[in-house]
């Protein structure tokens, strides 16, 4: 079979940056700065970590359309269920009974 | 396909062309897994943001009684452990099997790194009564939580989403021993190493959960 083998450096390499990852998330939730703010900061960081596992370990940087677009659909409804549940939690209106 | 002595060769299912036409549909069918659990987590963490969101400070006296340290620890161990995984994988696909079973090993005693201190956590919590939903019954230097009104939702929710996760720690690890097992054998080469490959999808992704659950819980 003609697949793509990854050599081990470029293993030890991502290993490597996950590693700093980890401790960049560690250092950056110390910093004072707004909930929201450490919120975005430990998102960002995690979804950094979580490209290079998925495209490197879990081989999607070489693999079909049909498995990247799979991963990508379940990304896309999740990120759906995210914005619209946030749209309509965080704009709900107390309501005042008329009666 | 090598038909080399050293090489085990397997012969692919009737329903299959071929060896590729097996592998790549097997591994199809690990993805549609994974979008499933990719979604079923993804639900749970967008519902603790949300909540999180709703009720800060409920959620930071809830937190006050995690550690970090063993967050980082257990992310470390994870992170290893899916390096020791990949490298098992890269190991079945140069034919080198006894480097695969020592990978996989490996894999295994990163894995059981990451349950033991998972066990050290839950059983502090269990001893200061601080369970799920009804069962919540703060005592000692907890005993101040039971004055907060609904503090049960966030260990309602910690302990959802990371005993969800440990299950799959935990069903990982029966599938690595599988797949050890049929190393030890030899079975894998160049030519099949499909069960490594889903394995360690699998293991992957139980990787990419805990990436998320670590700051979500620990640190924010």
């Amino acid at each position: 079979m003609a697949h793509v083998i990854q050599s081990a450096k470029t293993y030890n390499k991502v290993l490597g940056i996950l590693l700093v990852l980890t401790v960049l998330t560690v250092i950056a939730s110390q910093i004072h700065v707004s909930q929201a703010a450490h919120t975005f900061i430990a998102l960002a960081i995690a979804s950094a970590k979580a490209y290079f596992v998925a495209s490197i370990f879990m081989n999607l940087k070489h693999s079909g359309p049909v498995n990247v677009g799979i991963f990508a659909v379940a990304l896309f409804f999740l990120v759906l269920l995210y914005v619209i549940s946030i749209t309509d939690i965080f704009t709900r209106v107390a309501e005042v009974p008329v009666l | 396909m090598s038909t080399g002595s050293a090489v085990a060769t397997r012969k692919h299912a009737h329903h299959f062309r071929d060896g590729e036409h097996e592998f790549q549909s097997s591994i199809l069918g690990v993805w549609l897994f994974l979008a499933t659990e990719i979604l079923m987590f993804g639900a749970l963490i967008v519902g603790y943001i949300i909540y999180n969101g709703v009720y800060p400070e409920l959620f930071k006296s809830g937190a006050d009684f995690l550690d970090w340290r063993y967050g980082a620890v257990n992310t470390v161990a994870l992170l290893i452990s899916s390096w020791t995984m990949v490298m098992g994988v890269r190991s079945a696909q140069t034919n080198n099997n006894k480097a695969c079973v020592k990978y996989l090993l490996a894999t295994l005693v990163f894995a059981t790194v990451f349950m033991v201190i998972k066990y050290i956590e839950y059983t502090h919590k269990f001893h200061l009564g601080l369970f799920p939903g009804k069962f919540f019954a703060p005592v000692g230097d907890a005993a101040a939580l039971a004055d907060v009104s609904n503090q049960a939702l966030y260990f309602s929710f910690y302990f959802c989403l990371t005993g969800l996760h440990g299950l799959h720690v935990l069903f990982g690890m029966i599938a690595i021993v599988w797949v050890l097992l049929r190393a030890k054998k030899n079975e894998f080469s160049e030519n099949y190493y499909t069960p490594v490959e889903g394995v360690g999808l699998f293991w992957h992704l139980v990787d990419l959960v805990w990436i998320y659950l670590f700051p979500i819980l620990y640190l924010i």
